[in-house]
């Protein structure tokens, strides 16, 4: 269960700053599918960045199974990130010399795990992600939503329990958005990991079981489906 | 993360811009090609004294002679005086005075001093002769008992030996020879001299002939030069026999003194007492730490212009990841997301910079060493003709480890500004940059 309580975040100096985030409250519960709307610039990736621990809120906490974020020192906070969040990102961010197994196995890589172990896993994920035949094909030789798939797989390489996707289809044509957006979806209910989906797209906000808009860093309205 | 791992993806990370990279090592390898050499020529120098040295070693050996009271002022021979010189005895005001029966005696007690040998340079040879018909011009070096001579063929003849003689090496060719052991054995005739032996009037001289077998043959050496040797017990016999006035039999030019086995301390305190009593007095090994330590002052200054190279290239690393960092931002925040602590986004660059160093260290000292070799043939075959035991360059295998370890400090430091830039990368600007 993630607990957001009275959330800020306040960017820029002391003559110019601007809130991102203006209190934000909220509670997600495990295995949980919940889209983030809203206007562009009204605050939904700022409010992920501090729920991921990529980002540290200016007041307010961030609270993993009552665990509060604010306690953890930096290598704490890496390890956290890296064994129970996967990340997907709009921008891909694929290594461009590497080659999708490679891609892949980066999370496994920064947790110390050996080359021999990683293999396996990596082997597994690239099939729940059906790319087998593409582990050897450089990144840059993928189609947008096979580089989409690539970073999925890379999400789940560590049996994450919170997938945070940040427009996952801000770069892919509708079908193939589709496609990636019911592998998300797939994953969520198969594997009960918790789903936090970043989106502009009604559609794919509608897929989830609770939307929360937000406007000007605030919450204007939680929808369940 | 491993540090396999680490490690690969550095490598990996480098031969993604080959160029770049390949320019940054070229600059490595120039600066340690630079640096090589100049230790190696330095270091082929050092060798080359020591072995010189060592053809004609005295242990505990001392050289003296007395102090021209005339020489400069305050006893350095080069300030000029102000005064005209005092008349002592003997013509020319040059000639450093002779070391008379009590001064000998008086060194002999100086306490460190186990024994003295005298020798008459006013005894000269003039010529060498196999036939008796063709002469050669030589000179001649006496040695004391203790002293340790490499010879080329044959053996030293012992101290109170009166008719052996070692040869110079080019006596070979010039008497007619091929190799040094064709000399053994053979009998050859010197002619001797002392100023005592010129008429007063026409200046004839009228030298004594005195014959000798050859015992042995010296190797090249620039201490011996090309003297014919001999003990020194033959200096004084022949110089007694040619001179008889007792007074010049008593005196000698110069002394060689052996010593007991002195601290360097002792050694420098008796060598005080030597110069307070009015000698000068001259160790082999300190001629030799004296011209090592010019060799060490030239072979660090080279050196000093060799680092700078060097330094210039760390430039490049600098430059080259401080490149790198930019272009990978992305990259390096997207690894920051999945995890990786600041510690480990330093070690990839620091280890980038590493390898750079490392390949330009291991590629420019092989070149160097690679060169090296090819000016030693060069060097042998023309111009050190005949200067037996000398590379003009050597390579003593710890040098080499010293500059790669130079070489992989310096690239650490240079490569440590841009890893620490790269380290202290704040994830989400990284991962917002579009
Ligand atoms: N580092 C920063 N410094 C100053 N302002 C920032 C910074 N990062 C974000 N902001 C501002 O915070 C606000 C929220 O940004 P955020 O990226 O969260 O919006 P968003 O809802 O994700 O928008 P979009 O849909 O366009 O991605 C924006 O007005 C943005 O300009
Ligand atoms: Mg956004």
């Amino acid at each position: 269960m993630i607990q957001v309580t009275d959330l800020h975040k306040t960017y820029g100096n002391k003559k110019n700053t601007y809130d991102a985030l203006n209190g934000i409250n909220l509670t997600i519960n495990d295995g949980e599918s919940v889209a983030i709307v809203g206007k562009s610039g009204s605050g939904k990736s700022t409010l992920m960045h501090v729920m991921a621990a990529l980002d540290t809120p200016t007041s307010g906490s961030v609270q993993y199974e009552g665990k509060n974020l604010a306690n953890y020192n930096a290598r704490e906070l890496n390890k956290f990130r890296n064994e129970n969040i996967g990340f997907v990102f709009q921008q891909f961010f694929l290594k461009p010399n590497q080659n999708v197994f490679e891609n892949i196995s980066l999370p496994l890589m920064i947790k110390g795990i050996s080359a021999n172990q990683r293999h396996e896993r990596v082997l597994q994920v690239l099939k729940e992600v059906d790319m087998e035949d593409k582990k050897k094909n450089k990144a840059t030789d993928l189609s947008g939503g096979q580089k989409q798939r690539v970073c999925i797989a890379r999400a789940l390489i560590n049996n994450p329990k919170i997938i945070f996707a940040d427009e996952p289809t801000g770069n892919l044509d509708s079908t193939t958005g589709k496609t990636i957006i019911d592998l998300l979806f797939k994953l969520n209910k198969e594997k009960h990991i918790t789903l936090i989906i970043v989106t502009h797209d009604d559609d794919i906000a509608k897929m989830c079981d609770r939307r929360i808009y937000i406007q000007d860093g605030k919450i204007l309205n939680h929808e369940n489906t | 993360m491993k540090t396999l791992d680490i490690i690969r993806t550095a490598n990996s990370n480098l031969l993604r811009s080959k160029t770049r990279t390949i320019l940054t090592i070229l600059a490595i390898i120039i600066g340690t090609i630079t640096l090589t050499l100049t230790v190696a020529i330095g270091n082929g120098a050092k060798d080359y004294i020591n072995n010189q040295i060592k053809a004609v070693d005295i242990p505990n050996g001392l050289f003296i002679v007395k102090k021209n009271p005339n020489q400069g002022r305050d006893g350095n021979p080069f300030a000029p005086t102000d005064t005209l010189p005092k008349y002592t005895n003997q013509i020319g005001i040059e000639v450093t005075p002779l070391i008379s029966s009590s001064d000998m005696a008086s060194i002999q007690q100086i306490k460190g001093i186990k024994k003295v040998y005298g020798e008459h340079t006013n005894l000269q040879t003039l010529y060498v002769t196999l036939n008796g018909n063709d002469k050669y011009a030589v000179s001649a070096y006496y040695y004391v008992p203790e002293e340790t001579l490499s010879l080329a063929a044959g053996t030293i003849p012992s101290a109170n030996d009166s008719t052996s003689v070692i040869l110079p090496y080019k006596a070979i060719k010039t008497l007619g020879y091929s190799s040094p052991s064709d000399l053994i054995g053979k009998t050859v005739s010197f002619a001797f001299i002392t100023s005592s032996n010129i008429n007063k009037v026409t200046g004839t001289p009228t030298p004594t002939l005195k014959q000798f077998h050859v015992s042995g043959v010296m190797v090249t050496n620039l201490l011996v030069g090309d003297n014919a040797i001999f003990p020194v017990s033959v200096n004084n016999a022949i110089f007694n026999e040619l001179d008889t006035t007792p007074t010049d039999q008593q005196s000698f030019s110069n002394v060689a003194a052996i010593t007991d086995s002195l601290s360097s301390k002792d050694q420098s305190a008796l060598q005080t007492t030597l110069s307070n009593k009015g000698y000068n007095s001259n160790s082999i090994s300190s001629i030799s730490s004296s011209i090592q330590g010019v060799i060490t002052t030239v072979q660090v200054g080279l050196s000093l212009f060799a680092a700078i190279a060097i330094l210039a290239a760390t430039l490049g690393i600098v430059n080259t990841l401080l490149m790198a960092v930019l272009e990978r931002s992305r990259e390096i925040g997207l690894m920051k997301a999945l995890g990786m602590g600041k510690g480990g986004i330093f070690s990839m660059f620091a280890f980038e910079a590493i390898s750079i160093g490392f390949w330009g260290g291991i590629i420019g000292i092989l070149l160097g060493v690679g060169i090296g070799s090819i000016a030693n043939n060069l060097a042998r075959k023309y111009f050190l003709k005949g200067f037996e035991g000398y590379s003009l360059l050597t390579f003593p295998i710890s040098f080499l480890i010293i500059i790669l370890v130079i070489d992989l400090f310096i690239a650490f430091l240079a490569g440590a500004i841009p890893a620490l830039k790269a380290s202290r990368m704040n994830p989400i600007d990284a991962l917002r940059v579009e």
